[in-house]
């Protein structure tokens, strides 16, 4: 029989594998499906904590090699037919469907790909080519895009409060971000390290949205998830999920704190990244231009040149990259005088 | 047990955080769960495992022991749990 393990929930297996009318063979067929889907499932749970302990070890890292011209990641892109079961079933030659979320998951994480290889060099999520995996039409009407520690999903939105989440390109962005940090600083989703993590979804999220625009910072809206607002929510007066700029404005649906203050790691991640966020809003400001050449190359270089430091504080994130501000832009003071004003802005 | 409820946490939304207008919750009475989830779910509540992810759920259940409370991934969740879901705004 053919497995359909990625499809049909465990308990539904387990049902059929003690159907009598079954033979024998189908029904442990059944069963070793059931136990294969679970651990499948555990195998993924485990694969943000060992993607870690890899970083961790000691071991000699050889450059990796940039070939030109560079060939992006592979894109997958799997539908879950209004299921929950990840990954769902690969959709054959996704740049081309005529559904709109498929084709757009390809094709934006295709872009953000190109966009960390032409900025930062950095070849896919891990820096090593890594297949881009992305399922969508998750759950019905599911109002969320996530990361999982393995790959994207994305919910078509009710329609009403979100539109389908493939329209924002921050979108986007922010889930492939939360796979980079995994493979770099490695933050955790709780305390300062996950309103950092957070924050550097946002960052790149909107800095990638302005580069798909070729805008310069005075140009950008620097609002997040201003593309999934859906009819109600802009009724009710809200632009944005987040706005980097205005962090306590009442147009954003989920408004922050603009200043650090101790404790505030204590706080959900979504609201504690608020003073980073505009920490990097008030640098790229400062600079001018377009924010990923200058700035962007400061919190990216941050981002990826240290070992992994899950419970990192915020105030040793502003440590780097006012160092790096120096060391990448050793002829060009306004970077660091910027960088610096920016982070003194939102105390840290 | 009587009933079980569910609210969602992170993800690109991060819904429920300490200012946000937007929140994901749900409920189900227990005996409209399959006798497998209610074990799976008797599982989640006994393990009490660690949940540091970007998108998660707290599941809390009461019944005549009391409330208890367990943050579970999406696919730890049994879909008719999952689908009861709701989003709103304030
Ligand atoms: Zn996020």
């Amino acid at each position: 029989m053919t497995c359909g393990c990625c499809i049909i929930p465990e308990d539904i297996l387990l049902r059929f594998a003690s159907d009598p009318e079954l033979s024998d063979a189908a029904r442990q067929a059944l069963h070793h499906t059931a136990e294969i889907s679970g651990q499948i499932r555990a195998l993924r749970q485990q694969n943000a904590a060992l993607t870690l302990t890899a970083l961790r070890l000691p071991l000699p890292r050889p450059p990796i090699p940039f070939p030109l011209p560079h060939v992006l990641p592979a894109a997958h892109v799997f539908d879950c037919h209004h299921t929950t079961a990840l990954p769902g079933v690969q959709v054959a030659n996704p740049g081309s469907s005529p559904d709109g979320p498929i084709k757009r998951a390809y094709v934006e994480s295709e872009n953000v790909a190109k966009f960390y290889w032409d900025n930062f060099k950095r070849d896919s999520i891990d820096g090593n080519h890594m297949t881009l995996v992305s399922s969508v039409h998750y759950g019905v009407k599911y109002n969320n895009a996530f990361w999982n520690g393995a790959q994207m999903t994305y919910g078509d939105g009710d329609g009403q409060i979100f539109l389908d989440f493939t329209l924002g390109e921050d979108v986007i962005a922010h889930e492939l971000t939360h796979g980079v940090t995994q493979h770099s600083l490695g933050l955790a989703y709780s305390g300062e390290a996950g309103g950092l993590n957070e924050s550097m979804s946002d960052v790149f999220g909107s800095m990638f949205r302005q580069w798909e625009k070729k805008q310069v910072v005075t140009k950008a809206d620097w609002l997040i998830g201003a593309d999934i607002m859906g009819p109600l929510s802009k009724q009710k007066g809200f632009t944005c999920l987040r706005d980097m700029a205005s962090p306590k404005s009442p147009h954003a649906m989920a408004p922050q704190p603009d200043h650090y203050y101790p404790g505030i790691g204590n706080l959900d991640p979504h609201y504690s990244s608020g003073p980073p966020n505009l920490a990097f809003y008030k640098a790229a400001q400062a600079i001018g231009g377009h924010s990923w050449e200058k700035a962007g190359k400061v919190w990216y270089t941050a981002l990826t040149t240290a070992p992994p430091m899950p419970n990192m504080t915020m105030s040793k994130f502003a440590a780097r990259t006012r160092k790096l501000s120096t060391s990448l832009f050793p002829n060009d003071p306004t970077v660091h005088n910027a960088v610096d004003a920016a982070w003194t802005a939102v105390g840290l | 047990m009587r009933e079980i409820s569910i609210e969602g946490f992170g993800g690109f939304v991060g819904a429920g955080g300490p200012a946000s207008h937007v929140h994901q919750r749900g409920r189900l009475d227990w005996s409209a769960l399959s006798a497998a989830d209610q074990a799976g779910l008797d599982r989640l509540f006994a393990e009490q495992a660690r949940v540091d992810a970007n998108l998660f759920y707290r599941l809390t259940r009461v019944g005549a022991g009391g409330t208890e409370t367990v943050d579970a991934l999406p696919d730890q969740i049994p879909p008719a749990l999952l689908a009861s879901v709701q989003t709103t705004l304030d």
